[in-house]
């Protein structure tokens, strides 16, 4: 299906997500939209899957406009998306997630049929996703498998990918790319929303460019990276390097660790930044979250365990644990500096705010609700949240979702700031991440920590082997 | 505007129940801010209704439904008539005392409501609605046995508390001036909590995302504690007003619905408490002036009971399906035109 967007705006508030934005995407072919964080490639995506109306402007398949457009008749022309936030039923099993709203389920409920189904697209993607599970127990990654098998086995004609590029790994983005190119041929459109250049150069056809909220330009490819950033960022792009203090192993910190019914103790040294890896579904999603809420997890240092108080978590899924979807930028502040404080100075809170806003670079002002933010800029907002007095802090992907120059700048401020903190956790899918700012290292396979040394006494290649279970590997 | 249109809708249901809309809302209108008895009732409703409504927007803002409003009202009511009976009955400090126990009582109850919640993961719903019923249980047992009165036990009441105990008069026109009192300094001190203090951004956001909430190495629990404590203590008051102003004395369901008609008044009024209370006035016209209608046009006793419902239903489709928002942007255009 051939897709035009008519000179769509859309505001949120002061906010200017999309300004007059005009695009053609041609039918069977792989579309991307590329931009830096809050450019407004998610807004627009969303008025074509009905979730957000635009103010003005019109959509048009095969050249018929469509009038009020909703998420029914989104569905109904075939059109899915696939969100950062996948919507899915978290009290639900993966099988009943799969079964809602499928097209075999009509009033008889045809089980056997859609478990075949569902186990013959597990297998095709070489996902590793068990249909008993609870949609809640799943990591974000694997709810989005589960949500691109509802689409593909529903027969989506529209299938709009909104940086789903962090939620699967090597293996299944390219067994996924090689289906949906597949798909392109049998007339199927294929939006991908990204900021990973290499993906949107090796799988793309076209390319539109937005740039704070309108449209820079629609290309062919294949384009020269360089020039694509340049595009992105309005040519302003600086290399940057990262510098990188490693801390020296003194061992004078103590982390007691329960992981899969086995304590184990973790020798680390204060300042350090530790990297916890794994793949999607292994014990990695949830080792942060289950540290910081678990009572019986201790971090001892010379002068005994480390107050809890002045632990510091930001979680991967943004505002079902993060954020407060309903509350302005200004209110989040408000909260997260005023513990403790029973009258709030506002005008101290609205500058403090204001210069928070800028320095992390969040596109928004203080009156911007959280759910009206991009996933990016959210991620930024539960970084600008972090106080200063926090000496433990736990990060769980901290870059998901940013551009390369946000991820830079983010990098730059935990590296600046892991010395005066006790300690810095983070996880991560990403071998690189892990290797270029890791001080310790924990690797996960399964539910187990099967290596956890200093990153100077392992390479890299062990860490890809330690995690994807190859015993060869593995330094113990 | 939406509530222009809700009255219009209604004025059309009158109509096909063969009544005239106009003479209907003009006996309304005479019956109630015309006279200084009805204007006076009017305020003491308001009163009450406001407060209800401003103990549903706390719980509101905590993402909470107190159903138990009522039994919180109720509370307060035996709370204030236990203070009334005691022997500081028939002095000045009653008053005083009892909106204090009045408070307290409500408060309580509120907070049981909150631990049943989070503490015995029964939903706030049906821990509510259980505890009005145990409220108006609590009331009857009251009426009938240890606060009877001498030597008969009905239904009807207590016995009339002591003169001292009865909320008074300002001036001789009847000016309710401890009603008034009670909702204007609860509506200040609410305002103040929430646009000010981190208490109140607390209650909002603890309604907004309980698991950001504890994030941030906060308690959300105690957080709708709090928020149910405040929403009782609050609404106790209205139960005080009940005794001091209206009865004078214990009746089973005193609290007359008025705390389940708070819940309507905070969501039409957007949770907003201000408008809580210009919302309150409006009904509370609507049931002292509803009274006259049946003496004045001879119209059946339900019929104040049928407006005010449908102005509410009506009012809430209508901002729902943004009619309004379509006739506002249509009026603009076609001024804009012209």
């Amino acid at each position: 299906m051939k897709i035009t967007f008519d000179s769509i705006t859309k505001r949120y508030g002061e906010l200017i997500a999309n300004d007059a934005v005009t695009v053609s995407i041609e039918s069977g072919t792989i579309h991307a939209i590329i931009g830096e964080n809050g450019a407004g490639k998610s807004t627009l995506v969303k008025m074509l899957s009905g979730q957000v109306t635009p103010d003005s402007g019109s959509i048009a398949i095969d050249d018929k406009v469509i009038k009020g457009f909703s998420t029914h008749s989104a569905i109904e022309l075939g059109i899915g998306l696939l969100g950062q936030d996948p919507m899915d039923f978290k009290n639900l099993t993966v099988m009943q997630s799969f079964t809602v709203g499928h097209r075999l389920n009509t009033s008889m409920m045809r089980n056997g049929l859609l478990r075949q189904e569902f186990e013959r697209l597990n297998s095709v993607y070489a996902f590793n996703i068990d249909p008993k599970k609870k949609i809640y127990q799943l990591s974000i990654g694997e709810r989005q498998q589960v949500e691109l098998m509802r689409l593909l086995s529903n027969g989506a004609k529209v299938i709009i990918l909104d940086e789903p590029n962090s939620g699967f790994s090597l293996e299944q983005k390219s067994k996924v790319f090689d289906a949906l190119d597949g798909l392109t041929e049998e007339g199927c459109t294929v939006i991908l929303v990204s900021h990973k250049l290499e993906d949107v150069l090796e799988y793309a056809s076209s390319v539109s460019i937005m740039r704070k909220g309108t449209l820079v330009d629609t290309l062919d490819l294949p384009q020269s990276p360089g020039h694509l950033v340049d595009l992105m960022f309005g040519g302003h792009q600086e290399e940057s390097v990262l510098q990188t203090e490693s801390v020296t192993d003194t061992q004078n910190l103590v982390a007691k660790v329960q992981q899969s019914g086995q304590t184990i103790d973790l020798n680390l040294s204060k300042g350090m930044m530790v990297g916890a890896i794994g793949l999607q579904g292994s014990g990695v999603d949830t080792f942060l979250r289950n540290m910081f809420y678990d009572k019986s997890f201790l971090l001892t240092d010379a002068e005994g365990p480390i107050d809890k108080s002045s632990f510091g978590y930001v979680p991967a899924d943004r505002l079902e644990r993060g954020l407060f979807p309903e509350l302005s930028i200004l209110d989040h502040h408000a909260l997260s500096s005023t513990l403790g404080h029973n009258v709030i100075d506002w005008t101290q809170i609205r500058s403090m705010c204001e210069d928070l806003i800028r320095e992390y670079g969040i596109i928004g002002t203080p009156e911007t609700k959280a759910h009206e933010l991009s996933g990016g800029n959210q991620q930024r907002l539960m970084l600008s949240m972090m106080r200063s007095d926090i000496n433990v802090a736990m990060l769980e992907h901290p870059t998901r979702g940013l551009d390369i120059q946000s991820a830079d700048y983010i990098w730059d401020k935990l590296l600046n700031d892991k010395l005066s903190r006790t300690v810095t956790l983070f996880s991560s899918y990403d071998v690189d991440e892990i290797w270029n700012y890791s001080d310790y290292v924990l690797c996960f396979h399964g539910e187990d920590i099967v290596a956890s040394c200093s990153i100077n006494s392992i390479s890299k290649t062990d860490i890809i082997n330690n995690i994807a279970g190859n015993v060869i590997g593995r330094d113990e | 505007m939406a509530f222009g249109l809700a009255l219009f809708c209604t004025s059309i249901l009158l109509v096909l129940l063969g009544v005239s809309p106009w003479s209907t809302f003009i006996a309304i209108l005479e019956g109630s801010v015309l006279g200084l008895d009805s204007l006076s009732r009017v305020f003491v409703i308001t009163s009450i209704m406001s407060l209800s409504a401003f103990a549903l927007i706390v719980t509101f803002s905590c993402n909470m439904w107190n159903i138990g409003v009522e039994g919180q009202m109720m509370l307060g009511a035996i709370g204030a008539v236990f203070v009334a009976r005691s022997f500081i009955g028939d002095t000045l400090l009653s008053i005083p005392f009892m909106i204090i126990a009045a408070m307290c009582f409500g408060g309580i109850f509120g907070l049981i409501c909150g631990l049943l919640k989070t503490k015995g993961s029964v939903h706030e719903i049906f821990a509510g609605l259980g505890l009005d019923f145990v409220a108006a249980g609590l009331i009857v047992y009251l009426v009938i046995g240890p606060w009877k009165k001498e030597g008969i036990a009905s239904t009807s009441g207590t016995d009339i508390i002591p003169e001292m105990s009865w909320f008074p008069h300002l001036f001789d026109f009847k000016f309710p001036i401890i009603p008034i009192l009670l909702f204007g300094s609860m509506y200040l001190i609410l305002r103040f909590i929430y646009a000010k203090t981190s208490l109140g951004l607390k209650l909002k956001s603890v309604g907004s995302n309980t698991n950001a909430f504890s994030r941030l190495g906060l308690s959300p629990d105690m957080y709708i504690l709090f928020g149910f404590l405040i929403a009782g203590a609050v609404v106790g008051l209205a139960g005080a007003i009940q005794v001091g102003s209206i009865y004078h004395k214990l009746v089973p369901y005193i609290s007359g619905g008025y705390g389940f008609l708070g819940i309507l008044i905070a969501l039409v009024s957007g949770r907003k408490l201000s408008i809580a209370i210009v919302v309150s006035a409006f009904f509370a016209c609507l049931v002292v002036g509803g009274s006259t209608l049946q003496i004045k046009l001879g119209l059946h006793a339900s019929l104040p009971g049928i407006i005010q419902a449908s102005i509410v239903l009506f009012w809430l489709m209508i901002k729902a399906s943004s009619v309004h928002i379509k006739l506002i942007n249509a009026v603009s255009k076609s001024y804009g035109h012209s």
